[in-house]
């Protein structure tokens, strides 16, 4: 489902004195299939944007369009719910809407409420307890049992559980470990890959975006910066760092071996392994450092 | 629903009424409460209304304000109008449609116990829109301290009150979070059938005290972690003064109960 924002505004408390702006003039799209992430200061507006895609704010103007459907002020919320389906949404802190006696009961909650037969949920359960790694005996344990990470990949499943085009995530890795932020990061991207499912990330990690992501769009104070690939992206890294942010650290890196020895780097260095090969070919050439 | 209710909630300002010392004002609208119940004729009402709104006045909160904060309230004081208006029989009957009659009475009754409801609610709305929630808990400690000597634990009391107005605009928030995740999940809060309903508030209000459960545990963690052992002597960072305004506006409650005790009939 392509997704597309134009001209949306997003007015908290409108019509009051306590009225604030948090989204202006934002117009993007965001095509079908694509791994996209969303990077900006606290307070940016990614977290306003990112609940426009599912309607659970709906723009004070302008319009979004999610694949067949048209978002404006005026739709009435009832006519929103077919669309929740369709689009996933985790937010920040999963764990913290777990409510049910059993984990297997929780991940089903999900598509009960769209109207699922339960035999079938139940079914997407199993699948999905194991997708996200954990062993099916979970199932029949209380999800309040559970330590936090193992919590938040049930939640994780109640989300995937309702079979979505779109799966939206909400700085899913914050909090955990390095070693689990990793595991989950991979655990979306291979989604993506698997399922052609299009992906928005708001991260606030530069790391994860390069690695991950096709497009990154880039808030500031309520409107999109910038947009683009990756590459472009972190090519100025003075430009981001006016707005409070930075490039990763291995463009960080290949940025300062650029500058003291006086070569060019031609890999955008993006990841971890892009650098190695990067500086294994400048050894190559015989440039030594 | 948030933007209606008024009623708890402080509108900074400099003006006399909120420079008052918090325990004068619990007094103030404590007595003031007491005393609505004394009137009992057009004179003594129109005195403790004009009490009412000076008080208002002098706080210099916009009455527009003030009203739209009242707005919620006005169905309760429209049904007790009502209730009076159709339920009292004295006096003369003024009015009839049917088996209904209005008498005088009614009228008069209806018109008075709304108006005791609305100056009521007027009186404590006063007091929290000008007072912050640290101060009604100091005021409160403070006028009960001589409590402490009969073993009541007046320290602990105005601690758990400052702690519940604390975390009231975080429970609100944490509402709004959770609501939003369920709703990603399907759960509608606006309709269906009552069993889905219930659902839904379950699906809310399991991970409402678990969060809060946590919090409470973490925020006691907290304070022992930084000495705290109750109200055994310990000191304040804000320290209560009585000025002679706040004895002006006593005097002012006593020369109205004065006065009520002459003018009621």
């Amino acid at each position: 489902m392509d997704i597309v924002f134009e001209k949306v505004e997003h007015v908290y408390n409108a019509r009051s004195p306590l009225a604030r702006r948090a989204l202006y003039d934002v117009n993007v799209a965001i095509r079908s299939g694509a791994y996209v992430a969303v990077v900006g200061h606290t307070g940016s507006g990614k977290s306003t944007l990112l609940q426009h895609l599912n309607g659970l704010l709906q723009p004070t103007s302008g319009a979004v369009k999610i694949g067949e459907e048209t978002i404006t002020s005026h739709k009435r919320p009832k006519q929103l719910k077919p669309l929740r389906k369709k689009v996933g949404v985790v937010f920040q802190f999963p764990e913290h809407q777990l409510f049910e006696e059993t984990v297997e009961k929780d991940i089903c909650f999900g598509p009960l409420n769209f109207g699922v037969p339960e035999d079938e949920a139940k079914r997407k359960a199993r699948e999905l307890i194991k997708l996200v790694g954990l062993s099916e005996d979970v199932l029949v344990r209380s999800p309040f049992d559970l330590s936090g990470g193992q919590m938040r990949r049930v939640a994780i499943a109640g989300v995937l559980a309702l079979e979505p085009e779109v799966l939206v995530l909400d700085e899913p890795t914050a909090g955990l470990d390095p070693r689990g932020r990793k595991e989950m990061m991979e655990m979306f991207y291979r989604l993506h890959r698997e399922k052609q499912l299009t992906t928005v990330l708001v991260t606030h990690s530069m790391e994860d975006a390069a690695r991950y992501a096709d497009e990154i769009i880039v808030m500031h104070e309520g409107t999109v910066w910038g947009h683009g690939t990756p590459e472009e992206i972190f090519r100025d890294a003075d430009k981001l760092a006016a707005i409070g942010l930075s490039v990763p650290e291995t463009v960080k890196l290949k940025q300062q071996l650029e500058k003291r020895f006086g070569v060019v780097i031609p890999s955008p260095c993006l990841t971890l392994e892009q650098t190695a090969e990067a500086i294994q070919q400048l050894f190559a050439k015989g440039e030594r450092p | 629903m948030t933007n209606h209710l008024i009623i708890g909630q402080y509108v900074p300002g400099h003006s006399v009424i909120h420079r008052l010392d918090p325990r004068a004002k619990l007094l103030i609208v404590f007595a003031y409460v007491l005393i609505v119940f004394l009137a009992n004729n057009a004179a003594t009402y129109a005195l403790l209304s004009l009490f009412a709104f000076a008080f208002a006045a002098l706080s210099r909160i916009p009455f527009s304000f003030i009203a739209r904060g009242l707005k919620p309230i006005l169905w309760v004081v429209l049904f007790t109008l009502l209730l009076h208006l159709f339920m009292t029989k004295e006096g003369d009957v003024i009015y009839q449609i049917g088996a209904l009659s209005v008498y005088e009475g009614g009228i008069k009754q209806g018109v008075f116990i709304s108006l005791r409801f609305l100056l009521l609610v007027l009186m404590t709305t006063m007091l929290t829109l000008t007072t912050t929630p640290i101060e009604v808990t100091d005021g409160v400690e403070s006028l009960l301290g001589p409590l402490k000597k009969m073993r009541v634990p007046v320290h602990e009391l105005a601690l758990m009150m400052a702690i519940s107005l604390r975390f009231i605009p975080t429970l609100m928030e944490e509402t709004e979070k959770i609501m939003k995740a369920q709703a990603a999940r399907g759960v509608d809060f606006s309709g269906g059938r009552f069993s889905e309903r219930m659902k839904a508030i379950v699906s809310l209000l399991v991970p409402l005290f678990i969060s809060s459960f946590k919090r409470a545990d973490e925020l006691a963690t907290a304070m022992e972690a930084r000495g705290y052992r109750g109200g055994e002597g310990r000191t304040k960072f804000r320290q209560l003064a009585w000025k002679p305004v706040d004895t002006v506006f006593l005097a002012a409650v006593a020369l109205l109960f004065a006065l009520l005790c002459l003018l009621r009939s």
